[in-house]
């Protein structure tokens, strides 16, 4: 009998501690909204209307002030409109929700965003207690419908991905946001059911090429931000000699070849185009030096780099590898007054940045000009003024870790939801009727939309074979030690690739 | 000239890394006979300690608290100041703390590993090293860390006269690998306790006989081991920018580069290996960005390096490599002889195929039907997991990268210029069909797998898992991820077209976009019964004898006149076959591929889940399909307990678990259930109304005090929970603690009756090798 029960315990702990490895593997979950409406919702300080907003409607709303939509963007005045007036009269959702996907990377060692799908809750929290869910038709009272976001928690994993993607069909969501995911194999299960995805962060080719795909991040990824660093290190600095340190990866290699190699060749006239700046640098020169990301070591790169004695570096990689490479240059004596150096906006890392003290005063960056970062009080558009201001109260309020306030994932969180509030209340407001299809339609036909915290979005003027990229305007700022300060306005480099063939590699 | 001597010198800072790291790998083994994959990990939470205390002041000890209520908590964090505290305490913190990691290592996992079999020993470092990698996330954060640099900033301008400027850093982290290689050069070789270690490595017997305590001596080894680890992090990190958990574990390949070019023996020539192996690594990395370099080797040329190292070393010198005495060593759990093989894949087909059918479009059940598919691969590579470690005893840690090589052939073989959604840039291929296409691809898998098998014809154990692993990642940089042989543009993944069988189309995504095709999962089924026929005909034939008698001692099989080399590499192309197939319907199933599928990884988790379902047996292989990552029990584990965060904890737990099961049920899950089943069949036929009253009396108080617990701790715990589940999971695992404590008590009690090899099962019997 006692032989018996031993026998019996050993298969029971096997499988508790199989159960254990497999949720170490694949941890996962689906979430619903459980946060209730904080007790106050008035507007909060900081948010307050730009001026030109105060104007008194018939339903107690200010007035809506087209002239932000130069700046900012069509139907960004419309926008300060009803966040200003649901500050003071919040709209809450009303009716059966509607489900919207939200596919991110939580809890695996080898990547975790977390900050991602809590700013997106938070915002739907936002959005269905102050802004009367989707739909929502704000300056006429009329409420729309709650979201309710399932949240998948993905490993970083292809089988993991395509998991995510039939869980979340599961639900039928009318919408599908794809936070950031390092294998695009999810897209044609969401093509195959007619679900429009909206990537926050592009970086796979499927992110910039996938039909039925609208990334909106800002910058638009290495379409936006590449061919922006060139153009802004060209017309900032007129070099002669340019490096360009580039990321490693599969995406890499295009967005190198195909986005900083081929404006710099149509600047200096070895490869044709038709922008009005092609051949316009004849002498101008170039070296590629790859860096793997995570390299141990990027001292060999930064020597080359350093070699070519250039007049302006460029680099565009994730977070961290940025630093590397920085940290790198640091250690063989270069700083930013010698030699200019221009990072893309996914660089940008205030930790990273304030740790690095001087070395890192007076880099430039080339990214979304969102400023929603920013002390509101610091920031001159009134747009982004209002903008900031929403965010940082708002998502505290509404259950965002203080500490998660201020990563760059959080903000493009907000974002999507925002913009995705947004566009459902043009559709209905316009007479439509929300459904997925009618999304779709909506981002794709985007020419200059405005969205929260970044360049206006304008998917139909995607250029083949980037047809997903909604948002390539970018901006120049400049590090000061103790804040990014503007260097221009908003730009784009598209011109630099104008009537080129597509060269995704040597 | 001077570029070359200039960057062979530059690479001699990471190099430093190297040998400090894979001089700790020397130790280890000489100390435990373990090759300890989670060095890496010990130098990143040692390194993350001296950050946390020097940055914020805090300790945070190698633990999470599971329970982090407002009124029960586990300590877990030591505050020592607001500000951070100075370099030289912080030092001192961290050293601490891998004194406490390189002790609890000994104690809790190794110790009790001292007699496994060399796989054992390999899965417990893989626990580890998911158990250090998941406590670092919770304790530091997932996002990468930029430590201080304790060694003096600044550049020689013109370095040797090489007109470059040159890092000071670089020049001193060599200076303290080499201080540190003399200095562990002098102890093992100048004191009496690094005698005792050579000792014991050499005989431990001996060794024993002579008085010393090898168990002590093991503990001391390990807590050098982890010392080194987080001195050299803490002094050589910086240079390697930010440090991520995951990151720094990884360097373990290039210092096992190190270590085995020290021939496991000398640490010495360990850390004149791990320099050379940077400044190699730099100097290809600096040619490979010139036009005269090839450009097919551009891709992967500095992961290349450590390969070369190894295979070299082993290769030439395989047969002196020390391996190292034990005093007894047990060996892997028996190879069970299948039976029932008929009823087996009946039941199994009746189960898999309601099943498929059940989930087909089941609303938010459906996501079983992909889960079920996914397993089924999954199991499909194990077996062929089951064919080279289960029965003949090879570690290998690359059969997902020959499921990968497959896959990626079969695709490029399908490849017609044609262009899809997911990769705008065509891809130039014959175009050929399917069945010749798989066919081409699993027969690649074949040839890669005999040559990956070449080293195993010198070398077995850990030092073969060595070379597989350095392989895996050669694989995977030099093709999976090489755009001038894969024609691939921009990683996009591979297209895979679907199958079509007699007209009945095998895609896998139904018309919804989900991937519940009952076709595509019966597809799938049959694929792997023939495979699991295929594996039971070869345990039970000539074949699987002879390869049974390698595993247990290939001197002896080579007496009976069985050739040895030929069948161990016969053993990697059938092992390497059956990967392939499983990598070709993987590309079935997914519809494409790419290199994230088969990162050496991938392998190391295969492995793992393969040995917890049983190593040694077809049904092991099938319950570790169940267990993969996306498969069977990590859907219904989502499915059910959704809305709570345990799967925080998931890395911690899964490592924990891993160690358990190596050290407390090596023969895995699948072998241990069977005679569970047994008994509970029998008990279902026979009970009566009484012995299930007994059994609710004996039990049903225990599992109402868990479902208590599970009600009224849960909710304190986790954001939201399953008023059902939580307290069932109670319920459960109240009955799971009482039958271990139950079942540990009649242990202690029962006298041992039979002598240790056969009371442990491990003595090769006549029914093992028959």
């Amino acid at each position: 009998m006692r032989s018996h029960s031993i026998s019996r315990s050993r298969p029971a702990l096997a499988l508790v501690c199989g159960l254990a490895l497999v949720a170490a593997a694949c941890g996962s979950d689906t979430k619903t909204s459980n946060t209730a409406a904080p007790a106050t919702t008035a507007a909060p300080a900081g948010t307050d209307a730009p001026a030109g907003t105060d104007a008194a409607t018939a339903s107690g709303c200010g007035s809506v002030d087209a002239s932000f939509d130069k700046t900012g963007g069509t139907g960004a005045g419309r926008f300060i409109a009803d966040l200003t007036c649901a500050g003071t009269k919040p709209l809450k959702a009303e009716g059966d929700p509607i489900k919207i996907g939200f596919a991110n990377p939580e809890g695996d060692p080898n990547g975790s965003f977390p900050e991602f799908s809590a700013a997106a809750q938070a915002t739907a929290d936002y959005i269905n207690n102050e802004l009367g869910g989707l739909g929502a038709d704000i300056q006429k009272g009329i409420p729309g419908r709650p979201i309710d976001l399932k949240v998948c928690k993905m490993a970083i994993t292809p089988d993991d991905s395509q998991r995510c993607a039939n869980e979340l069909l599961t639900d039928n969501p009318m919408m599908v946001f794809s936070s950031i995911n390092f294998f695009g194999n999810q897209f044609p299960i969401y093509q195959a059911a007619g679900t429009p995805v909206i990537v926050i962060t592009p970086i796979t080719v499927g992110d910039f090429t996938s039909p039925n795909v609208y990334a909106i991040g800002g910058g638009g990824g290495c379409l936006g931000v590449h061919t922006g660093l060139i153009e802004f290190a060209t017309t900032q600095f007129t070099p002669k000699k340019i490096a360009v340190p580039w990321a490693d990866t599969p995406p890499g290699v295009v967005c190198y070849y195909d986005l900083e190699n081929k404006p710099i060749n149509v600047l200096n006239g070895s490869v044709a185009g038709t922008g009005k700046r092609a051949g316009s640098m004849p002498d101008l020169t170039s070296i590629g030096v790859p860096v793997k990301p995570a390299t141990p070591d990027v001292t060999p790169q930064v020597t080359e780099v350093l070699d070519f004695k250039p007049d302006v570096i460029v680099f565009s990689a994730q977070g961290s590898d940025c630093w590397n490479f920085v940290d790198g240059l640091g250690r063989l004596g270069w700083t930013p007054d010698q030699i200019p150096l221009v990072l893309s906006g996914s660089c940008l890392d205030f930790d990273a940045m304030k740790a690095a003290g001087d070395l890192a005063k007076g880099i430039y960056f080339v990214g979304a000009p969102g400023a929603v970062l920013q002390d509101p009080a610091t920031i001159a558009d009134p747009r982004d003024s209002f903008e900031a201001g929403i965010y940082q109260k708002k998502m505290i309020e509404y259950g965002l870790d203080p500490a998660d306030l201020n990563k760059g994932f959080s903000t493009q969180g907000a974002t999507g939801l925002l913009s995705l509030w947004e566009t459902a209340s043009q559709i209905v407001v316009g007479g439509g009727t929300l459904d997925s299809k009618a999304l779709a339609d909506s981002y794709a036909a985007t020419t200059g939309q405005h969205l929260f915290g970044s360049t206006p979005l304008s998917c139909s003027t995607a250029p083949t074979p980037y047809v997903a990229v909604c948002n390539s305007e970018v901006a120049a700022t400049q590090w000061d030690g103790k804040a990014l300060q503007p260097v221009g306005g908003v730009f784009t480099g598209k011109d630099l690739v104008a009537g080129t063939e597509i060269t995704p590699g040597p | 000239m001077n570029n070359v001597i200039f960057f062979l010198l530059l690479g001699l800072g990471i190099g430093s890394l190297y040998s400090m790291l894979g001089a700790g790998l020397v130790i280890v083994y000489r100390g435990s006979g373990v090759i300890n994959f989670a060095q890496g990990a010990f130098a990143m939470y040692g390194v993350f300690t001296f950050d946390e205390a020097h940055r914020n002041g805090y300790i945070r000890l190698p633990w999470v608290d599971i329970l982090p209520t407002s009124w029960l908590n586990i300590p877990v964090t030591i505050k020592l100041s607001d500000k951070g505290i100075p370099t030289l305490p912080a030092f001192a913190v961290a050293v601490a703390m891998a004194v406490l990691i390189g002790l609890a290592v000994h104690f809790f996992v190794f110790r009790p590993l001292r007699t496994a079999p060399p796989l054992g020993k390999v899965i417990g470092s893989l626990g580890v090293m998911l158990y250090l990698q998941g406590v670092a996330q919770l304790n530091f954060g997932g996002s990468g860390r930029q430590p201080g640099n304790i060694l003096p900033d600044g550049v020689y301008k013109n370095f040797l006269g090489l007109g470059k400027a040159f890092p000071k850093g670089a020049v001193w982290a060599v200076v303290v690998a080499l201080i540190i290689g003399v200095a562990l050069h002098a102890l093992f070789h100048l004191t009496r306790f690094g005698l005792a270690t050579r000792a014991a490595a050499g005989n431990e017997k001996g060794a024993v006989l002579l008085g010393y305590s090898p168990q002590l001596l093991a503990a001391l080894n390990w807590v050098i081991a982890s010392v080194l680890a987080t001195v050299a992090a803490i002094v050589v990190g910086p240079i390697t920018g930010s440090l991520t958990p995951v990151g720094l574990s990884a360097l373990v390949v290039a210092s096992l580069g190190a270590a085995l070019i020290g021939r496991l023996k000398s640490v010495m020539v360990a850390v004149w290996g791990g320099l050379a192996l940077g400044a190699v690594q730099s100097l290809l990395g600096f040619w490979s960005s010139k036009d005269w370099f090839p450009t097919f080797l551009r891709s992967g040329v500095r992961e290349v390096v450590p390969l070369v190292a190894i295979c070299l070393v082993l290769f030439i010198r395989g047969k002196k490599l020390p391996i190292r005495g034990t005093v007894e060593e047990r060996r892997l759990p028996l190879a069970p002889y299948p039976v029932r093989i008929k009823q087996h894949l009946i039941a199994w087909s009746i189960i898999v195929v309601s099943a498929s059918f059940l989930f087909e479009g089941s609303g938010k059940r459906t996501v079983f039907a992909l889960a079920l598919t996914t397993s089924l691969v999954a199991a499909i590579i194990m077996l062929s997991m089951v064919v080279i470690t289960g029965y003949v005893g090879q570690i290998s840690l690359a059969q997902m990268s020959l499921a990968g090589a497959a896959a990626f052939i079969m695709a490029r073989m399908m490849a017609n210029g044609s262009t899809t959604t997911s990769n705008p840039f065509p891809v130039s291929g014959p175009g050929l069909p399917w069945p010749i296409a798989a066919l081409i691809g699993v027969l690649a898998a074949i040839v890669v797998g005999v040559i990956v098998g070449l080293p195993a014809v010198r070398i077995r154990g850990v030092q073969l898992a060595v070379v597989t692993v350095a392989f895996a990642i050669s694989l995977q940089s030099l093709y999976f991820e090489n755009a001038s042989l894969t024609g691939l543009s921009a990683g996009a993944p591979a297209n895979v077209r679907s199958a079509h069988f007699f007209g009945i189309d095998l895609k896998s995504i139904g018309d919804k976009g989900l991937s519940d095709r009952p076709e595509f999962t019966i597809f799938v089924l049959v694929v792997l019964i023939l495979c699991a026929l295929l594996v039971a005909n070869l345990r039970r034939n000539g074949t699987g004898r002879r390869f049974l008698a390698v595993r247990a001692n290939e001197r002896a099989a080579a007496a009976a006149g069985i050739n040895v080399s030929r069948t161990k590499l016969l053993a990697f192309a059938i092992s390497a076959g059956i990967a392939g197939i499983g990598g070709v319907v993987l590309g079935f199933k997914q519809n494409d591929v790419s290199s994230a599928n088969f990162v050496y990884q991938a392998s190391l988790a295969y492995l793992a889940f393969a040995y917890l379902g049983g190593i040694t047996s077809i049904n092991g292989a099938i319950v570790g399909g169940l267990l993969a990552p996306a498969g069977v029990i990590a859907v219904s584990s989502n499915y059910f307990f959704h809305g709570t965060n345990i799967d925080r904890y998931t890395t911690v737990f899964g490592g924990i678990g891993l160690i358990v099961t190596a050290v407390a049920n090596p023969t895995g899950i699948a072998p241990s259930l069977q005679p569970l089943f047994q008994h509970f069949g029998r008990w279902l036929r026979k009970a009566r109304s009484a012995e299930w009253l007994a059994a609710v009396r004996r039990l049903g108080p225990t599992a109402a005090i868990g479902a208590a617990l599970g009600a009224g701790i849960w909710p304190l715990r986790v954001d939201s929970y399953s008023w059902f589940w939580m307290p069932l999971l109670g319920a459960v695992l109240a009955v799971f603690i009482r039958s271990s404590v139950m079942q540990s008590r009649a242990k202690r009690a029962r006298p041992t009756a039979r002598p240790v090899l056969a009371a442990a099962g491990q003595a090769p019997s006549a029914v093992e090798v028959k």
